[in-house]
């Protein structure tokens, strides 16, 4: 089957696909693919951590005029005297940095749940899904659930199933037709004298039409390096490269 | 007469076989859906002349689609086209109030079956 095929979509008069139309951004947003949803999640918590360092920065500015770095790290003003209260101690600027890492923590920690959840275990499952699949098993259902690319390569494998199901099971019952056709010639013609010749035309006739439609059914297919002209297969090697 | 049919398979290949089929028959193809889900509500949308129903798919199957539709709709046709050849089902969508009932190997029955019910609209 051609990829073209597979990505056959569902459409109805005023375009675009079955899909139902996101109504505000934050719809807009779920519909999204994982990866953009991933990129704003990202992009907001790098934005967050931004403004907390700002503000952090804008906090130590007015204790950097005039004063030195040696100053500050020792919390001490330059005459000597300790520092008591001022616009950042070394409290705060702990609790800021303990902020700082909790906010770093959670940015990470939430990217490896979502990878994980929405990447890693859907993609295990189409996975063992596909493995089932080259195995013969075309009765193993496949999640559709998780949106974006994975979801989209899900339901890709699982037409790609249908596909192979509809193929085969229409060869068999053609097949079966057929076997059922030439299994009432042979009766026919164990009764020896008793079969008119028109019996065994029309039976004939069975026969023929069913291969001519498994003949049919091979010939929808597109095939890499030969084609099937209903008859034979006719190689179709690529132009050799000058 | 030409109807506007919608056309309900899980299998991609086989749809096109069968928009293929109608198209060369005179109909036009106004929608298609891969479930049963997607055919009741490609169904309400569209309100086409005529259905063609697979039976099996797995996010609904074709007899209780065509049961969805024809609550909403009791004129609705609907003409399962199906691989499965068992009595029960036949009887089945007969019970329901289909059109008809074809085996998707037996080419000339669908166009026969569709003609029918074109003649009968």
């Amino acid at each position: 089957m051609a990829p073209q095929q597979l990505r056959h979509t569902l459409r109805y008069p005023g375009g675009g696909d079955n899909k139902v139309a996101p109504r505000s951004s934050f719809g807009v947003l779920m519909q999204a693919s994982l990866t953009k949803k991933l990129a704003v999640l990202f992009f907001l918590l790098a934005l967050a951590a931004v403004a907390v360092n700002f503000k952090f920065m804008m906090d130590l500015s007015p204790d950097l005029t005039g004063k030195t770095g040696t100053d500050i790290r020792q919390g001490l003003h330059s005459d000597g005297a300790t520092v008591s209260e001022g616009p950042v101690s070394q409290y705060a600027y702990r609790n800021r940095m303990a902020f700082l890492l909790g906010m770093m923590v959670l940015c990470f920690g939430s990217i490896i749940y979502l990878f994980v959840k929405r990447v890693v275990l859907p993609l295990n499952s189409v996975e063992v899904a596909a493995r089932e699949m080259s195995r013969g098993n075309l009765s193993v259902a496949l999640s559709t659930n998780p949106g974006g690319e994975i979801g989209s390569l899900g339901k890709a494998i699982s037409d790609l199933a249908a596909n192979y199901q509809e193929v085969l099971l229409l060869t068999g019952a053609t097949a079966g037709n057929s076997i059922l056709a030439v299994e009432r010639i042979e009766n026919l013609l164990g009764q020896q004298g008793q079969a008119s010749n028109e019996e065994l035309r029309e039976q004939v006739r069975v026969i023929k039409k069913d291969l001519e439609t498994l003949s049919s059914l091979v010939k929808d297919f597109e095939f890499y390096h030969a084609r099937f002209d209903g008859r034979k297969v006719v190689p179709q090697m690529p132009a050799p490269k000058r | 007469m030409g109807m506007r049919v919608l056309v309900v398979d899980d299998s991609g290949f086989m749809r096109k076989r069968i928009v293929e089929e109608l198209r060369t028959q005179g109909h036009s193809i106004v929608g298609e859906a891969r479930s049963g889900n997607e055919a009741v509500q490609l169904y309400r949308t569209l309100r086409p002349d005529l259905v063609t129903m697979d039976i099996t798919m797995r996010d609904m199957d074709g007899l209780t689609a065509a049961k969805e539709i024809l609550a909403e709709d009791p004129e609705a046709n609907i003409l399962f086209v199906t691989i499965l050849t068992d009595e029960r089902y036949k009887a089945e969508a007969e019970k329901l109030g289909a059109k008809g009932y074809v085996n998707k190997t037996d080419h000339l029955s669908i166009s026969k079956v569709i003609a029918e019910i074109g003649r009968k609209m």
